[in-house]
């Protein structure tokens, strides 16, 4: 008897603490399920904020003059793709695309060389020098590139590389270089020293060292200074106007430019401009979406 | 034979490469920065530019555009590096900077200055030294959209504020927005308007106004028509004849424009250069260019805006072919060209304009010919003080309730400021 007694209050209390159990992983589930809704209600607000732009751009570029100013937050009545026709044909659009490629492409491999380079030593020798020096890079990045605008231009002239491709290579390798010496140099810290001995137990040389043992190791940061590098270069409007004079030679963004008047805007040309000119940016962002999070993040869990 | 016949194209190759390299040598390569020629403002470049190429074989254009907003950065860079271009875009204000500054050439021994009418003289360089070569008279007045007037039963155009105010009051009753006085991007619109109703104290107003108030002759503070000018502006609030929060956050410059064409809006005070978009659109369908309504006169008046032009930079390096491109564009059947599509009045004597060709620019037209007409004080009024004016119209808009004889007075402090650092 009182053995059933015991196996009778066992199973009540059993049942009573699997309620309570229920209750609250419900409990549980329920609240994780509100902080998830609310999160994704978030987070997707602020991509529908984010892309508003962007869409109403691309709506925009393919709607007639008219129908804009009659009614600009519509849709399309129907898609006028002679729009991008003439933009094509007006800015010399395949042009301007190898242009800015080429001088984008060319600054990052100089920016990177360089600035790792420099930034090897300051990150391995420690003394007041380096210091000065790491501090001599840096006030590269506190000068308004404006303020900067005139010297670089007579630099640039005196080197006879005015209305050259060089000159403006130059002159985004000289303005990007204090980033990269500041994003190599604190990557480079993080790197053990052990390896660096251990490939001099080898007998490996300064240069070998840095060569086949540091640098491929900067593949992350090299990432996403290659993203800085690139929106800089893209992006610009100033730099292509003063060193470069020939229509032909011209990048991306200031014949995108022209479409906007002083005094008045034609959106049929200016819509389709700018889409076309962030496309390729676009495409390759895709593409290379994993190499850019992970060069984004790099360094920043050790 | 196959090696007298190789040598012999070899040859011919040769001298034709030769005779090519020695004919691009001898071209001169003429270097023209400009805010207008192609993008958004083509303004018939490209036929003048091969009109000039062909009567000066010997002169290859190399149109540099860039938005005016650009020139401003670069090309101070390129004057200090003693590589300007060759040819100048230039306005009033980059005259009083450049020209201030000694960058520009002095050219008023130039026979084309001598064909620019003798009015305009005063506004082509600093004192009487001349630096530049105007293109066109642009102006500012006030778009209609005619076919809402109609609607509301206004036949005619109002020539005086309170004229205006009625205006307003019948599209009000029609339910159509008067006016819209687009005040965001630093409140140019309302300024101009202003400065319409304020520099005008009479039918034909003294153009000497500008000047005397500029350097302290006239106080603002003391002058009626300044302080009927402000009265005006509380006039067409009280009147509705526009919404001031609206016209504050409203761009000149895009979203007016647009408002306007999409016939959301009766009257839009603006510049003619619309005039060329407008009718390219054909929207809004029927429209006319009028000049801004009087507080101080009868009649409309209308605001001239001294245009761009021509000038050399002193370290130009083609100074010949400079002069010979200016002087080009200063000939009737050339400037007639550019001003087709970029409607305006011309500046030189029994010159095309093309504004006065147009019907529906009939009444602003009128107004000037009647001298009925200020001029946009482009480098007379200083800087410090076109802030200052810039921010307390918009702010008196915003709460007209103000005493605007303190806003007149604080314009009066602002000059003498000024002056004592002169």
């Amino acid at each position: 008897m009182m053995s059933m007694k015991k196996t009778l209050v066992q199973t009540k209390a059993n049942t009573l603490s699997d309620k309570k159990g229920t209750t609250g992983i419900s409990k549980m589930f329920t609240k994780r399920s509100i902080k998830t809704f609310s999160l994704i209600t978030v987070m997707s607000a602020i991509v529908l904020i984010i892309l508003a732009p962007v869409f109403y751009m691309v709506m925009m570029s393919f709607r007639s003059r008219k129908e804009i100013m009659l009614d600009p937050l519509n849709l399309p009545s129907e898609l006028h793709f002679s729009n991008y026709v003439k933009v094509v044909q007006d800015m010399d659009y395949l042009g301007a695309i190898i242009n800015t490629v080429g001088i984008t492409v060319s600054s990052i491999v100089l920016v990177a060389l360089i600035s790792s380079l420099a930034a090897y030593p300051l990150a391995r020798i420690k003394n007041k020098w380096t210091n000065l020096i790491y501090i001599f890079f840096m006030l590269g990045m506190v000068i308004p590139p404006f303020a900067a605008l005139t010297p670089l231009y007579l630099f640039i002239r005196d080197l006879g590389l005015l209305d050259s491709y060089i000159g403006l290579i130059l002159v985004y390798t000289v303005g990007n270089l204090p980033l990269g010496v500041f994003f190599y140099t604190s990557f480079m810290k993080s790197i053990p020293r052990e390896l660096e001995e251990a490939a001099q137990l080898d007998g490996a040389s300064f240069i070998k060292t840095y060569w086949y043992i540091i640098f491929p190791m900067l593949k992350p940061i090299t990432g996403t200074l290659a993203i800085f590098v690139t929106l800089s270069c893209w992006n610009d409007v100033i730099n292509p106007l003063l060193f470069l004079t020939t229509e032909s030679k011209l990048t991306i963004m200031p014949a995108v430019l022209r479409f906007l008047g002083t005094y008045s805007v034609d959106p049929t040309q200016l819509f389709p401009a700018a889409v076309l000119a962030s496309l390729p940016l676009l495409c390759v962002f895709i593409v290379l979406s994993k190499q850019v999070v992970s060069g984004m993040t790099a360094g920043a869990v050790k | 034979m196959k090696i007298r016949e190789l040598a012999l194209y070899t040859g011919t190759a040769l001298s034709l490469l030769t005779t090519s390299m020695m004919a691009s040598a001898a071209k001169v390569e003429l270097e023209v920065a400009s805010w207008k020629g192609a993008g958004a403002e083509v303004s018939n470049f490209p036929t003048i530019i091969k009109k000039f190429e062909s009567q000066y074989p010997d002169i290859k254009v190399k149109l540099n555009y860039m938005a005016r907003n650009d020139m401003v950065t670069v090309i101070p860079a390129r004057f200090q590096a003693g590589t300007p271009p060759d040819v100048l875009m230039v306005d009033r204000e980059f005259i009083s900077h450049w020209a201030g500054n000694g960058q520009l050439m002095e050219i008023g021994d130039q026979d084309f200055v001598q064909r620019i009418k003798p009015d305009l003289h005063p506004y082509l360089g600093l004192g009487k030294d001349v630096y530049y070569s105007m293109l066109q008279v642009s102006g500012m007045g006030v778009f209609v959209n005619d076919d809402l007037f109609a609607k509301a039963g206004i036949t005619q155009y109002p020539e005086t504020i309170s004229e205006f105010t009625a205006a307003c009051k019948k599209l009000n009753d029609h339910n159509i927005t008067p006016t819209l006085l687009a005040a965001n991007n630093g409140g140019w619109t309302p300024y101009v308007f202003f400065l319409a109703l304020g520099l005008t104290d009479g039918d034909v107003p003294d153009p000497g106004r500008i000047e005397k108030l500029a350097t302290g002759k006239i106080k603002f503070s003391d002058d009626q028509s300044m302080k009927n000018a402000f009265e005006a502006f509380r006039q067409m609030i009280d009147a509705k004849c526009f919404n001031p929060k609206i016209s504050a956050g409203t761009d000149p410059w895009s979203v007016a424009l647009t408002t306007f064409q999409s016939g959301r809006v009766a009257m839009l005070p603006q510049g003619m250069w619309n005039v060329t978009p407008f009718l390219k659109d054909e929207l809004p369908e029927n429209f006319s260019f009028h000049p801004y309504p009087s507080i101080n006169g009868k009649n409309g008046v209308a605001m001239d805006y001294i245009g761009p032009g021509w000038s050399i930079p002193k370290d130009a390096k083609n100074v010949d072919a400079a002069k010979k491109w200016i002087d080009f564009w200063s000939q009737d059947e050339n400037l007639k060209i550019y001003l087709e599509s970029d409607i305006s009045l011309s500046t030189l004597q029994d010159g095309t304009s093309s504004l006065s060709q147009l019907p529906l620019a009939e009444n602003y037209v009128d107004a000037r010919n009647k001298l009925h007409f200020v001029t946009f004080p482009i480098g007379s009024i200083p800087n410090d003080l076109v802030d200052h004016m810039l921010i307390s119209i918009t702010a008196f808009m915003l709460d007209s309730k103000q005493d605007y004889n303190k806003i007149l007075a604080s314009w009066d402090k602002v000059i003498e400021k000024v002056l004592a650092k002169q």
